[in-house]
Protein backbone atom coordinates (compact mmCIF):
# COMPACT_ATOMS: atom_id res chain seq x y z
CA UNK A 1 0.00 0.00 0.00
CA UNK A 2 2.46 2.25 1.15
CA UNK A 3 4.96 1.21 -2.05
CA UNK A 4 1.18 2.13 -4.11
CA UNK A 5 1.34 5.44 -2.79
CA UNK A 6 4.81 6.71 -3.19
CA UNK A 7 4.88 5.15 -6.81
CA UNK A 8 1.80 7.73 -7.46
CA UNK A 9 3.07 10.66 -5.54
CA UNK A 10 6.08 10.38 -7.37
CA UNK A 11 4.27 10.11 -10.73
CA UNK A 12 2.38 13.32 -9.93
CA UNK A 13 5.60 15.04 -8.77
CA UNK A 14 6.97 14.24 -12.67
CA UNK A 15 4.00 15.71 -14.25
CA UNK A 16 3.23 18.38 -11.79
CA UNK A 17 6.35 20.26 -13.88
CA UNK A 18 5.13 20.35 -17.03
CA UNK A 19 2.02 21.27 -15.74
CA UNK A 20 3.42 24.18 -13.61
CA UNK A 21 5.27 25.66 -16.83
CA UNK A 22 2.57 25.01 -19.12
CA UNK A 23 0.51 27.28 -16.50
CA UNK A 24 2.81 30.01 -16.19
CA UNK A 25 3.19 30.04 -19.96
CA UNK A 26 -0.66 30.47 -20.25
CA UNK A 27 -0.44 33.32 -17.92
CA UNK A 28 2.07 35.10 -19.31
CA UNK A 29 0.78 35.04 -22.54
CA UNK A 30 -2.79 35.80 -20.92
CA UNK A 31 -0.69 38.86 -19.64
CA UNK A 32 0.96 40.22 -23.03
CA UNK A 33 -1.99 39.59 -25.01
CA UNK A 34 -3.93 41.88 -22.27
CA UNK A 35 -1.08 44.27 -22.92
CA UNK A 36 -1.36 44.22 -26.32
CA UNK A 37 -5.14 44.56 -26.20
CA UNK A 38 -5.32 47.38 -23.26
CA UNK A 39 -4.61 50.17 -25.88
CA UNK A 40 -7.20 49.12 -27.93
CA UNK A 41 -9.60 48.32 -25.00
CA UNK A 42 -9.17 51.65 -23.51
CA UNK A 43 -9.41 53.82 -27.05
CA UNK A 44 -12.58 51.74 -28.00
CA UNK A 45 -13.94 52.80 -25.05
CA UNK A 46 -13.50 56.39 -25.11
CA UNK A 47 -14.61 56.55 -28.93
CA UNK A 48 -17.89 54.89 -27.33
CA UNK A 49 -18.24 57.94 -25.52
CA UNK A 50 -19.28 59.95 -28.55
CA UNK A 51 -22.06 59.88 -30.66
CA UNK A 52 -22.40 61.52 -34.52
CA UNK A 53 -25.70 61.39 -36.23
CA UNK A 54 -26.09 62.85 -39.74
CA UNK A 55 -27.25 66.39 -39.84
CA UNK A 56 -30.70 67.34 -41.13
CA UNK A 57 -32.67 70.36 -40.74
CA UNK A 58 -34.06 70.92 -37.80
CA UNK A 59 -35.86 73.24 -35.84
CA UNK A 60 -33.26 74.66 -33.62
CA UNK A 61 -29.76 73.67 -32.64
CA UNK A 62 -28.90 73.69 -29.22
CA UNK A 63 -25.33 73.95 -27.77
CA UNK A 64 -25.08 72.85 -24.56
CA UNK A 65 -23.46 75.05 -21.54
CA UNK A 66 -19.96 73.97 -19.89
CA UNK A 67 -17.28 74.69 -22.30
CA UNK A 68 -14.68 77.09 -21.46
CA UNK A 69 -13.57 77.16 -25.14
CA UNK A 70 -16.58 78.31 -26.05
CA UNK A 71 -16.24 75.82 -29.21
CA UNK A 72 -20.09 74.26 -28.52
CA UNK A 73 -21.30 77.73 -29.22
CA UNK A 74 -19.02 78.35 -32.25
CA UNK A 75 -19.88 75.19 -34.28
CA UNK A 76 -23.93 75.55 -33.21
CA UNK A 77 -23.48 79.24 -34.79
CA UNK A 78 -21.37 77.80 -37.90
CA UNK A 79 -24.42 75.72 -38.59
CA UNK A 80 -26.94 78.53 -38.19
CA UNK A 81 -25.14 79.80 -40.59
CA UNK A 82 -24.73 76.79 -43.14
CA UNK A 83 -28.96 76.84 -42.75
CA UNK A 84 -29.33 73.44 -41.39
CA UNK A 85 -31.49 75.70 -38.52
CA UNK A 86 -32.93 79.54 -38.14
CA UNK A 87 -32.63 79.57 -33.79
CA UNK A 88 -29.72 78.56 -31.57
CA UNK A 89 -30.26 77.91 -28.19
CA UNK A 90 -27.53 78.51 -25.87
CA UNK A 91 -27.32 77.96 -22.05
CA UNK A 92 -25.56 79.32 -19.02
CA UNK A 93 -26.01 79.51 -15.52
CA UNK A 94 -25.41 82.28 -13.01
CA UNK A 95 -21.71 81.90 -12.24
CA UNK A 96 -21.25 84.77 -9.97
CA UNK A 97 -23.42 88.11 -9.62
CA UNK A 98 -22.92 89.90 -12.16
CA UNK A 99 -22.03 87.42 -15.02
CA UNK A 100 -24.27 84.70 -16.77
CA UNK A 101 -22.73 82.22 -18.66
CA UNK A 102 -25.66 82.15 -21.22
CA UNK A 103 -25.21 85.56 -21.70
CA UNK A 104 -22.20 85.79 -22.35
CA UNK A 105 -22.69 82.30 -24.97
CA UNK A 106 -25.48 84.94 -26.54
CA UNK A 107 -22.91 87.59 -27.18
CA UNK A 108 -20.40 85.25 -28.35
CA UNK A 109 -22.82 83.59 -31.25
CA UNK A 110 -24.29 86.95 -32.16
CA UNK A 111 -20.46 88.13 -32.85
CA UNK A 112 -20.08 85.33 -34.70
CA UNK A 113 -22.84 86.16 -37.00
CA UNK A 114 -25.96 84.39 -35.68
CA UNK A 115 -29.04 87.31 -35.51
CA UNK A 116 -29.70 88.37 -32.12
CA UNK A 117 -33.72 88.01 -32.27
CA UNK A 118 -32.66 84.11 -33.37
CA UNK A 119 -31.03 83.01 -30.32
CA UNK A 120 -32.71 81.51 -26.70
CA UNK A 121 -30.96 81.14 -23.20
CA UNK A 122 -32.12 78.33 -21.53
CA UNK A 123 -31.24 79.39 -17.90
CA UNK A 124 -29.70 77.61 -14.51
CA UNK A 125 -28.62 74.52 -15.96
CA UNK A 126 -26.84 73.13 -13.61
CA UNK A 127 -25.88 69.89 -15.15
CA UNK A 128 -26.59 67.43 -18.25
CA UNK A 129 -30.31 66.18 -16.66
CA UNK A 130 -31.48 69.27 -15.39
CA UNK A 131 -30.74 70.74 -18.60
CA UNK A 132 -32.38 67.70 -20.98
CA UNK A 133 -35.34 68.36 -18.93
CA UNK A 134 -35.37 72.14 -19.22
CA UNK A 135 -34.60 71.76 -22.95
CA UNK A 136 -38.02 69.03 -23.60
CA UNK A 137 -40.07 71.59 -21.52
CA UNK A 138 -38.96 74.93 -23.87
CA UNK A 139 -39.43 72.64 -27.17
CA UNK A 140 -42.72 70.88 -26.25
CA UNK A 141 -44.11 74.52 -25.14
CA UNK A 142 -42.78 75.98 -28.70
CA UNK A 143 -43.84 72.74 -30.60
CA UNK A 144 -40.66 72.30 -32.09
CA UNK A 145 -39.94 68.73 -32.62
CA UNK A 146 -36.51 68.33 -33.98
CA UNK A 147 -32.95 69.82 -32.81
CA UNK A 148 -28.91 69.32 -33.25
CA UNK A 149 -27.15 69.04 -30.18
CA UNK A 150 -23.98 70.20 -29.92
CA UNK A 151 -21.61 69.22 -27.17
CA UNK A 152 -17.82 68.40 -26.81
CA UNK A 153 -17.55 65.03 -27.84
CA UNK A 154 -16.64 63.42 -24.31
CA UNK A 155 -20.31 64.12 -23.49
CA UNK A 156 -22.31 63.56 -26.24
CA UNK A 157 -23.21 60.22 -25.72
CA UNK A 158 -24.48 60.91 -22.50
CA UNK A 159 -26.06 64.35 -23.58
CA UNK A 160 -28.53 62.77 -25.91
CA UNK A 161 -28.72 59.70 -23.69
CA UNK A 162 -30.62 62.38 -21.22
CA UNK A 163 -32.53 64.42 -23.94
CA UNK A 164 -34.08 61.51 -25.32
CA UNK A 165 -34.84 59.88 -22.02
CA UNK A 166 -36.34 63.29 -20.73
CA UNK A 167 -38.31 63.49 -24.66
CA UNK A 168 -38.80 60.61 -26.48
CA UNK A 169 -41.25 62.44 -28.19
CA UNK A 170 -38.92 64.44 -29.44
CA UNK A 171 -36.18 63.84 -32.05
CA UNK A 172 -32.43 64.74 -31.29
CA UNK A 173 -29.05 64.17 -33.88
CA UNK A 174 -25.87 64.27 -32.02
CA UNK A 175 -23.39 66.97 -33.92
CA UNK A 176 -20.57 67.32 -31.23
CA UNK A 177 -17.29 69.24 -32.06
CA UNK A 178 -14.28 67.75 -33.67
CA UNK A 179 -12.06 65.68 -31.05
CA UNK A 180 -8.94 67.87 -31.62
CA UNK A 181 -7.21 70.01 -29.23
CA UNK A 182 -7.94 71.76 -27.26
CA UNK A 183 -10.40 70.00 -27.06
CA UNK A 184 -10.55 66.13 -25.43
CA UNK A 185 -9.65 63.78 -27.73
CA UNK A 186 -10.22 59.51 -27.51
CA UNK A 187 -7.21 58.46 -28.74
CA UNK A 188 -4.14 57.51 -26.27
CA UNK A 189 -6.43 59.90 -23.60
CA UNK A 190 -4.81 57.75 -20.75
CA UNK A 191 -1.07 59.48 -21.87
CA UNK A 192 -2.53 63.04 -21.20
CA UNK A 193 -3.54 64.14 -17.92
CA UNK A 194 -6.49 66.62 -19.12
CA UNK A 195 -8.03 63.92 -21.21
CA UNK A 196 -7.14 61.19 -18.53
CA UNK A 197 -9.25 63.47 -15.86
CA UNK A 198 -12.06 63.96 -18.50
CA UNK A 199 -12.47 60.36 -19.65
CA UNK A 200 -12.48 59.28 -15.69
CA UNK A 201 -15.31 61.95 -14.79
CA UNK A 202 -17.39 61.41 -18.07
CA UNK A 203 -17.58 57.44 -16.92
CA UNK A 204 -18.26 58.58 -13.25
CA UNK A 205 -21.11 60.84 -14.77
CA UNK A 206 -22.46 58.05 -16.57
CA UNK A 207 -22.41 55.70 -13.54
CA UNK A 208 -24.65 58.22 -12.32
CA UNK A 209 -26.74 59.35 -14.53
CA UNK A 210 -28.05 55.83 -15.02
CA UNK A 211 -28.68 55.13 -11.65
CA UNK A 212 -30.46 58.12 -11.78
CA UNK A 213 -27.99 59.53 -8.85
CA UNK A 214 -27.23 63.77 -7.90
CA UNK A 215 -28.55 66.03 -9.93
CA UNK B 1 -14.98 9.25 17.27
CA UNK B 2 -16.50 9.86 14.54
CA UNK B 3 -19.06 12.26 16.02
CA UNK B 4 -15.80 14.11 17.54
CA UNK B 5 -14.53 14.82 14.36
CA UNK B 6 -17.71 15.81 12.89
CA UNK B 7 -18.10 18.13 15.95
CA UNK B 8 -14.58 19.51 15.23
CA UNK B 9 -15.02 20.60 11.70
CA UNK B 10 -18.28 21.84 11.64
CA UNK B 11 -17.30 24.00 14.80
CA UNK B 12 -14.05 24.73 12.28
CA UNK B 13 -16.59 25.71 9.69
CA UNK B 14 -18.42 27.87 12.31
CA UNK B 15 -14.83 29.88 13.17
CA UNK B 16 -14.29 30.43 9.52
CA UNK B 17 -17.85 32.02 8.94
CA UNK B 18 -17.55 34.15 12.06
CA UNK B 19 -14.66 35.13 11.17
CA UNK B 20 -15.55 36.26 7.62
CA UNK B 21 -18.52 37.76 8.81
CA UNK B 22 -16.17 39.83 11.56
CA UNK B 23 -13.74 41.00 8.44
CA UNK B 24 -16.97 41.91 6.66
CA UNK B 25 -18.79 44.00 9.11
CA UNK B 26 -14.88 45.97 9.72
CA UNK B 27 -14.07 46.39 5.97
CA UNK B 28 -17.88 47.73 5.98
CA UNK B 29 -17.12 50.08 9.09
CA UNK B 30 -13.98 50.93 7.58
CA UNK B 31 -14.96 52.11 4.61
CA UNK B 32 -18.11 53.84 5.57
CA UNK B 33 -15.71 55.60 8.06
CA UNK B 34 -13.48 56.96 5.25
CA UNK B 35 -16.17 57.53 2.60
CA UNK B 36 -17.84 60.42 6.16
CA UNK B 37 -13.80 61.39 6.65
CA UNK B 38 -13.41 62.38 2.90
CA UNK B 39 -13.94 66.14 3.30
CA UNK B 40 -12.15 65.91 6.28
CA UNK B 41 -9.11 64.94 4.26
CA UNK B 42 -9.61 67.34 0.83
CA UNK B 43 -9.98 70.06 3.13
CA UNK B 44 -6.36 72.02 3.97
CA UNK B 45 -6.25 73.03 7.13
CA UNK B 46 -5.83 77.30 6.88
CA UNK B 47 -2.82 78.60 7.55
CA UNK B 48 -3.13 81.83 10.34
CA UNK B 49 -3.14 85.07 8.46
CA UNK B 50 -0.28 86.96 8.22
CA UNK B 51 0.72 90.58 7.01
CA UNK B 52 1.55 89.83 3.20
CA UNK B 53 2.24 92.45 0.44
CA UNK B 54 -0.51 90.84 -1.45
CA UNK B 55 -3.62 88.60 -1.10
CA UNK B 56 -4.21 86.13 -3.76
CA UNK B 57 -7.87 85.58 -4.51
CA UNK B 58 -8.39 82.64 -6.30
CA UNK B 59 -11.53 81.38 -4.92
CA UNK B 60 -13.45 83.16 -7.77
CA UNK B 61 -16.74 80.99 -8.67
CA UNK B 62 -20.05 80.24 -8.21
CA UNK B 63 -21.05 79.22 -4.67
CA UNK B 64 -18.50 80.81 -3.30
CA UNK B 65 -18.43 83.39 -0.16
CA UNK B 66 -14.74 83.97 -0.32
CA UNK B 67 -15.45 87.55 -1.39
CA UNK B 68 -16.60 88.20 2.15
CA UNK B 69 -13.03 86.62 3.83
CA UNK B 70 -11.13 88.60 1.26
CA UNK B 71 -12.99 91.73 2.19
CA UNK B 72 -12.46 91.07 6.41
CA UNK B 73 -8.68 90.18 5.65
CA UNK B 74 -8.38 93.38 3.90
CA UNK B 75 -9.67 95.70 6.62
CA UNK B 76 -8.08 93.73 9.11
CA UNK B 77 -4.96 95.38 7.38
CA UNK B 78 -3.28 92.21 6.58
CA UNK B 79 -2.52 93.45 3.00
CA UNK B 80 -2.71 96.82 1.21
CA UNK B 81 -3.45 95.09 -2.57
CA UNK B 82 -5.85 92.28 -3.81
CA UNK B 83 -5.46 89.71 -7.02
CA UNK B 84 -8.68 88.32 -7.98
CA UNK B 85 -7.22 85.62 -10.29
CA UNK B 86 -9.10 83.19 -12.71
CA UNK B 87 -9.10 81.52 -16.26
CA UNK B 88 -11.92 82.08 -18.26
CA UNK B 89 -14.86 80.17 -18.18
CA UNK B 90 -16.63 81.16 -21.38
CA UNK B 91 -15.15 83.10 -24.08
CA UNK B 92 -13.21 85.52 -23.12
CA UNK B 93 -15.08 85.70 -19.47
CA UNK B 94 -12.42 86.13 -16.90
CA UNK B 95 -14.67 85.97 -13.74
CA UNK B 96 -11.76 87.49 -12.09
CA UNK B 97 -12.44 90.96 -13.62
CA UNK B 98 -16.13 91.06 -12.28
CA UNK B 99 -14.33 89.98 -8.37
CA UNK B 100 -12.72 92.90 -8.64
CA UNK B 101 -15.81 94.72 -9.51
CA UNK B 102 -17.82 93.61 -6.17
CA UNK B 103 -15.22 94.32 -4.59
CA UNK B 104 -14.58 97.86 -5.24
CA UNK B 105 -18.41 98.21 -5.36
CA UNK B 106 -18.14 96.60 -1.81
CA UNK B 107 -16.03 99.65 -0.66
CA UNK B 108 -12.21 98.51 -1.48
CA UNK B 109 -10.15 100.67 -3.23
CA UNK B 110 -9.83 100.68 -6.57
CA UNK B 111 -6.03 101.01 -6.67
CA UNK B 112 -6.22 97.95 -4.28
CA UNK B 113 -7.64 95.67 -6.65
CA UNK B 114 -6.34 94.14 -9.77
CA UNK B 115 -7.15 90.71 -11.67
CA UNK B 116 -5.09 88.16 -13.13
CA UNK B 117 -5.88 86.18 -16.10
CA UNK B 118 -5.02 82.52 -15.94
CA UNK B 119 -4.49 80.04 -19.28
CA UNK B 120 -6.51 76.87 -19.50
CA UNK B 121 -3.62 74.77 -18.39
CA UNK B 122 -3.09 71.00 -18.30
CA UNK B 123 -1.84 70.36 -14.79
CA UNK B 124 -2.57 72.57 -11.34
CA UNK B 125 1.38 72.63 -11.40
CA UNK B 126 1.46 74.53 -14.18
CA UNK B 127 -1.10 77.57 -13.30
CA UNK B 128 1.13 77.28 -9.87
CA UNK B 129 3.90 78.17 -11.85
CA UNK B 130 2.17 80.62 -13.34
CA UNK B 131 1.20 82.63 -10.36
CA UNK B 132 4.67 82.62 -8.67
CA UNK B 133 5.97 83.71 -11.64
CA UNK B 134 3.52 86.42 -11.55
CA UNK B 135 4.19 87.34 -7.95
CA UNK B 136 7.57 87.33 -8.64
CA UNK B 137 7.64 89.99 -11.65
CA UNK B 138 5.70 91.93 -8.95
CA UNK B 139 8.84 91.89 -6.28
CA UNK B 140 6.74 90.28 -3.59
CA UNK B 141 8.26 88.91 -0.57
CA UNK B 142 5.03 87.33 0.70
CA UNK B 143 1.45 86.63 -0.52
CA UNK B 144 -1.63 84.66 0.88
CA UNK B 145 -3.54 82.48 -1.72
CA UNK B 146 -7.34 82.18 -0.58
CA UNK B 147 -8.24 79.55 -2.75
CA UNK B 148 -11.63 77.10 -2.25
CA UNK B 149 -11.42 74.69 0.70
CA UNK B 150 -10.95 71.37 -1.03
CA UNK B 151 -7.35 70.51 -2.29
CA UNK B 152 -4.35 68.60 -3.09
CA UNK B 153 -2.36 68.31 0.18
CA UNK B 154 0.57 66.99 -2.11
CA UNK B 155 -0.08 69.87 -4.84
CA UNK B 156 -0.46 72.63 -1.66
CA UNK B 157 3.35 70.74 -0.28
CA UNK B 158 4.77 71.26 -3.60
CA UNK B 159 3.24 75.16 -4.05
CA UNK B 160 4.60 76.38 -0.76
CA UNK B 161 8.07 74.55 -1.72
CA UNK B 162 7.76 76.33 -5.07
CA UNK B 163 7.32 80.03 -3.38
CA UNK B 164 9.93 79.16 -0.65
CA UNK B 165 12.69 78.33 -3.56
CA UNK B 166 11.59 81.71 -5.18
CA UNK B 167 12.21 83.51 -1.81
CA UNK B 168 8.52 84.34 -1.67
CA UNK B 169 6.39 83.25 1.87
CA UNK B 170 3.19 81.99 1.01
CA UNK B 171 -0.01 80.82 3.49
CA UNK B 172 -3.00 79.46 2.17
CA UNK B 173 -6.17 79.61 3.27
CA UNK B 174 -9.88 79.54 2.56
CA UNK B 175 -13.48 81.57 3.90
CA UNK B 176 -14.02 79.08 6.84
CA UNK B 177 -17.96 79.65 5.50
CA UNK B 178 -16.80 77.72 2.32
CA UNK B 179 -15.02 74.82 4.20
CA UNK B 180 -18.49 74.91 6.35
CA UNK B 181 -20.89 74.75 3.89
CA UNK B 182 -18.84 71.88 1.50
CA UNK B 183 -19.02 69.87 4.38
CA UNK B 184 -22.56 70.23 5.84
CA UNK B 185 -24.29 66.76 4.22
CA UNK B 186 -21.85 66.82 1.12
CA UNK B 187 -23.15 63.95 0.24
CA UNK B 188 -26.59 64.78 -0.84
CA UNK B 189 -25.70 67.55 -3.07
CA UNK B 190 -24.44 66.94 -6.55
CA UNK B 191 -21.87 70.17 -6.72
CA UNK B 192 -20.68 69.12 -3.31
CA UNK B 193 -20.25 65.81 -4.48
CA UNK B 194 -18.81 67.06 -7.87
CA UNK B 195 -15.95 69.04 -5.70
CA UNK B 196 -15.02 66.44 -3.50
CA UNK B 197 -15.02 63.71 -6.34
CA UNK B 198 -12.95 66.51 -8.47
CA UNK B 199 -10.35 66.97 -5.17
CA UNK B 200 -9.85 63.48 -5.04
CA UNK B 201 -9.20 63.36 -8.66
CA UNK B 202 -6.90 66.09 -8.78
CA UNK B 203 -4.62 63.96 -5.77
CA UNK B 204 -4.52 60.82 -8.24
CA UNK B 205 -4.06 62.15 -11.15
CA UNK B 206 -1.10 64.37 -9.72
CA UNK B 207 0.33 60.84 -8.47
CA UNK B 208 -0.35 59.55 -11.89
CA UNK B 209 1.20 62.55 -13.76
CA UNK B 210 4.07 63.14 -11.83
CA UNK B 211 5.66 64.57 -14.96
CA UNK B 212 3.49 67.36 -15.36
CA UNK B 213 3.96 68.41 -11.45
CA UNK B 214 7.93 67.87 -12.22
CA UNK B 215 8.22 69.58 -15.20
CA UNK B 216 6.79 72.65 -13.92
CA UNK B 217 7.65 73.27 -11.04
CA UNK B 218 11.45 74.07 -11.28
Amino acid sequence: MLTFRSDIAARLGRSRLPRITLILLLLFGAGALLRAATPRILNNLAERLIRIDQPTRADLIIALGGDRYCLREKQAAEFYLQGWSTRVMVSGVQYIPGVHTGDWAKNYVVSLGVQTGDVIVLRETWNTREEARRIAAMMRENRWRTALVVTSPYHSRRALYSLEKAAPDLTFRSLPVAPLPPEWRPHDWWKRRLDAGTTVRESLAWINTILNGWE
Amino acid sequence: MENYRLLMRSNQHRSWRITAVFMALLLIIAATGIFFAIPAIIIRRPDPPQAVAAILHTAVGARSTADDYVISLYRQGYSERIVCVSSQISHELFPADFTKRNLIERGIPETAVTSLHLPIMECPAMTMDYIADFCQREGWKSVMIVSSPEGNPRAGAAMRLEFQRRGIGLIMTHSPEDAAALQSRWWLTHWKIQRVIGAIMETVLDTIYGDCRQANVG
